[in-house]
């Protein structure tokens, strides 16, 4: 029989030209790497990229980082949110733009899906800032692309995609149960897969690969139990689609981590409305494409 | 109502919902006429995206539908839509709280105090 991770090579295989991360994007995940990277040395990094610049400093500017309208250069943005921030932002909006926003024929809409994806960015900072320390950007960036593995399967497995999306609307069922009468691999291997081909850190990769079973997860387990509370409550709260209507079941123990409890819960649906309202550039660069 | 960012503004355009700064003070109210003058100070005061009246142009003037929408102030049905979603974990005893906790969120911010949900029912509207 063959394992799981053939079935995923022979069905990647079928791929032929996967997107790549911009060089510039590549090379700063590779910076951060260095503690003492100066700003100077990112900013001449980044403005090799004007349109990528651009971005940036629209996104540093949004209401979202805190100091809308007070940056005007990269260097500036560095020193004042720091460079992993920026670095985040860098990878966010390059995400973006690897894939086309128009969704293919079908029932999968790609506009709800990123909006369910940066709505679960949101929410996974958010925790990660409060209720389940970690790295805010790092949970940003994992609940950005936790799914992303959902895209490729539209963008170049799209017989796939169909047969699951008949699978969801015929019984009403969620998009991961679905998915394993369809195939054997599932949307999460697949973006871990697709992050390791794009170098991003362990961690990351196996909060993609773990975000449905978190306990699952060694050096990700935080960070994949973040992105698992997270995509449910961007479901809870009814922000984007990622392909089907239904709550999934909450993991116990990525439960257990948090300081969450029924206590905090009002204070912690007022965060999210608020974080996601300041977020409202993120949501527009989707929309805008 | 259209949703554009601020490069996209001009003169005479009305804004169809309040302008807020960072620490969410009211900078200029709804149905305020926006010149060049306000206009070419949007930046400065760090607005990037402003709510304006008329009919949306394009796909991306509308304002996307993020979290909920409590259409006419209809709670019940509101209450009726969580039921739903949650029907298929009614086992699970801490997603059962945050079904009761999210019911008491949205009857917060949709319920009782109607006037006040223009200003916190953003996100839902
Ligand atoms: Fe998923
Ligand atoms: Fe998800």
């Amino acid at each position: 029989m063959e394992t799981k991770q053939q079935k995923l090579v022979n069905l990647v295989a079928k791929i032929s030209s996967l997107p790549t991360l911009p060089h510039v994007v590549t090379k700063l995940e590779k910076m951060l790497e260095n503690p003492n990277v100066s700003a100077e040395e990112v900013n001449r990094v980044i403005s090799s990229d004007q349109v990528l610049t651009a971005k940036i400093l629209k996104l540093v500017n949004s209401a979202f980082y805190g100091f809308p309208g007070q940056i005007s250069t990269v260097t500036h943005a560095v020193v004042i949110l720091g460079f992993s921030t920026v670095q985040t932002i860098a990878l966010s909006t390059s995400v973006f733009d690897l894939f086309e926003m128009e969704s293919k024929a079908g029932r999968f809409d790609r506009r709800r899906f990123w909006e369910h994806s940066i709505a679960t960015a949101v929410i996974s900072k958010l925790i990660a800032q409060k209720y389940l320390p970690a790295d805010p950007e790092k949970a940003f960036v994992a609940g950005l692309i936790h799914d992303i593995g959902k895209v490729i399967l539209d963008q170049f497995l799209h017989v796939y995609l169909q047969c699951i999306m008949e699978e969801v609307y015929k019984d009403d069922i969620l998009f991961v149960d679905a998915e394993r009468r369809v195939m054997e691999c599932g949307h999460d291997d697949m973006g871990a897969w697709l992050a390791e081909k794009w170098s991003l850190p362990i961690a990351l990769r196996e909060a993609i690969a773990c975000h449905h079973q978190p306990a699952k997860a060694k050096e990700g387990k935080i960070l994949a139990s973040i992105v698992h509370l997270a995509d449910i409550f961007a479901r809870v709260k009814n922000i984007g689609n990622g392909g089907d209507n239904h709550i999934p079941y909450l993991k116990q123990d990525a439960w257990e981590l948090t300081t969450l409890g029924e206590s905090k819960m009002q204070e912690f649906y007022d965060e999210i409305d608020d974080a996601i309202e300041k977020a409202d550039m993120f949501f527009s660069m989707v929309e805008n494409k | 109502m259209r949703k554009m960012t601020i490069d996209k503004v001009q003169d005479g355009m009305v804004l169809a919902k309040p302008l807020h700064n960072i620490e969410g003070k009211v900078l200029l109210a709804q149905g305020c006429k926006l010149s060049t003058r306000i206009i070419s100070r949007l930046d400065e005061w760090g607005c990037d995206i402003v709510y304006v009246e008329g009919e949306p142009e394009t796909l991306s003037e509308q304002k996307s539908v993020l979290g909920y929408s409590c259409k006419d102030g209809d709670v019940e049905k509101l209450l009726e839509e969580i039921e739903l979603r949650f029907s298929n974990v009614s086992d699970d005893p801490v997603l059962q709280m945050v079904k009761t906790t999210l019911k008491e969120h949205l009857i917060r911010k949709y319920g009782d105090h109607g006037n006040e949900t223009a200003e916190t029912g953003e996100s839902g509207s």
